[in-house]
């Protein structure tokens, strides 16, 4: 069976022929046939999809959240645990075995997990839901080192750059969780219903998206209060719901379902708004910050949207995914490629990023729920207890 | 009769449409893809099916490439010119294979 080099042709006699070897990604086939007399025809373009390798790891029960260690290449899920077990658990699961090396067991319902971007003493951090508390996971050890009491109903979670502390969003307020203490050091007040919160990996800003009333609080850091406040999507109503920055920190993005728009906020604070197709509940940003991806929160919609000489250019895609919009995105370390997920339909879409357009659609059975970026692969939690962990590295856009 | 423009959609309320063809613009030979999606009175879109049509040549061999939509990393991928005809009663001697990218 011959193995196809780019633009090198291959002779047969024969109509039927295997190609060996091409590397994952959408791949273009050309085929001119000559008749006897030499005359020939016009090239037949096919295009095939190399679906990229993946693999599945045994979480759960429950998969609610994930975050990706860079350090150890080891992914972090939170399971809610099931109707019979009243508390969540970690499963710690690594990406190079292939399997789960440690599970933690945290408190009840847990949401959300965050982990310290910080190079000593690192903790993970687990939102506890149901019970109003923070679990404070010390990374080397696994071992759960104190559980923390934060209020009502605590939702999102974000670390320190510094691993100092840990933002966590409550129904009308941001908790500053002291890792080193493991107490509350303070409570920030902040717009009505903040629904996530994310910190700048220079560490001076932390950006809080306020679904209630429309707004993004801006956290100074280091006197852990709030120093500006923005109006995103040009409405009360634009329901912030997901936050988006660049390495730097800023352009930062914010998606806004409530009126169907996106805004890009800029370093002093300005915010640039525009309209999208449909609602968009997820946005995830390149390296720079100069493009970002919004998800459909309802509709199968993936707009790209680039910040070129101070104005936004959108471009849409429509993806292969009925009866459901993506709902979380993930965008590889070289900005090429998306992964996005379809909790609705059994099914994750590669991406890429230059121009929305599908490389592959990789079935994913009972839902998947969330990705993050995870180095060489990209990992979705799904409904049926799996860690899915798709190989990014090889595809060629 | 609509006339189809590449990659732009044509919306129907009828389920049968025919393609209006300009003579002085006749399709290309080759492979033409076509697609489907429809959509409810709810607003839901359906995934799209395609289909195929190929306009033959009528002086020279006309090649028609299949290949399936996907296939596993690692795994062969069959590529299928059995499609491929000649003008009567000429017969193809050659298949050329390229892989463009």
């Amino acid at each position: 069976m011959p193995v196809f080099t780019p633009n090198v042709a291959l002779e047969t006699a024969e109509p039927i022929v295997e190609a060996e070897g091409a590397p994952a990604g959408r791949r273009r086939f050309s085929l001119v046939v000559e008749d006897e007399d030499g005359n020939r025809s016009e090239p037949s373009i096919a295009v095939v999809t190399v679906l990229p390798p993946s693999f599945r790891v045994a979480v759960g029960p429950g998969p609610v959240d994930l975050a990706y260690d860079d350090r150890t290449r080891e992914v972090w899920v939170l399971n809610s645990g099931s109707a019979e077990r009243n508390r969540g658990s970690v499963s710690v699961a690594g990406l190079a075995r292939r399997q789960v090396l440690a599970t933690v067991v945290v408190g009840a319902k847990p949401s959300e997990i965050a982990l310290s971007p910080a190079a000593d003493r690192r903790r993970a951090v687990a939102v506890n839901t149901g019970d109003g508390t923070v679990s404070i996971i010390d990374m080397q050890t696994r071992q759960v080192t104190a559980t923390v009491p934060v209020g009502e109903r605590p939702g999102a979670v974000d670390i320190s750059a510094d691993g100092r502390w840990a933002y966590v969003v409550l129904p009308a307020a941001v908790v500053v969780v002291d890792l080193l203490r493991q107490t509350v050091a303070k409570t920030i007040p902040v717009g009505a219903q903040p629904a996530r919160v994310i910190f700048a990996t220079n560490g001076r800003e932390a950006l809080v998206g306020n679904s209630g009333d429309g707004t993004v609080s801006v956290i100074d850091a280091a006197r852990q209060a709030v120093s500006d406040t923005v109006r995103v999507g040009g409405a009360t109503a634009s329901k912030p719901q997901e936050v988006a920055l660049a390495v730097e920190t800023y352009p930062a993005w914010s998606a806004n379902p409530g009126n169907r728009t996106g805004s890009v906020i800029q370093p002093d604070h300005t915010v640039l708004d525009f309209r999208l197709e449909e609602a968009c509940a997820g946005v995830a940003v390149t390296f720079d910050g100069q493009i970002a991806l919004f998800a459909g929160a309802d509709q199968p919609l993936l707009a790209r949207v680039a910040f070129e000489g101070g104005r936004p250019a959108i471009a849409n895609a429509r993806l292969p995914a009925p009866g459901g919009g993506p709902k979380g995105i993930a965008i590889s370390p070289n900005d090429a490629i998306a992964l996005v997920v379809h909790p609705e339909t059994a099914a994750v879409s590669l991406v890429t990023v230059k121009r929305p357009q599908l490389i592959a659609r990789l079935e994913a059975p009972r839902g998947p729920l969330r990705t993050v970026a995870a180095g060489s692969f990209a990992c979705a939690i799904c409904q049926d207890d799996a860690l899915l962990a798709v190989d990014w590295s090889g595809v060629t856009v | 009769m609509p006339a189809f423009v590449p990659g732009t959609p044509v919306e129907t309320t009828e389920p049968t449409v025919e393609v209006t063809v300009d003579p002085q613009r006749p399709l290309p030979i080759g492979r033409h893809r076509f697609q489907l999606v429809v959509v409810d009175d709810s607003g839901n879109r359906s995934a799209p099916d395609t289909v195929d049509v190929v306009v033959r040549d009528s002086q020279n061999p006309t090649a028609v490439l299949r290949v399936a939509s996907q296939v596993e990393f690692g795994k062969s991928i069959t590529l299928d010119g059995r499609a491929s005809s000649d003008v009567p009663p000429g017969k193809i001697a050659r298949y050329i294979w390229t892989m463009l990218d």
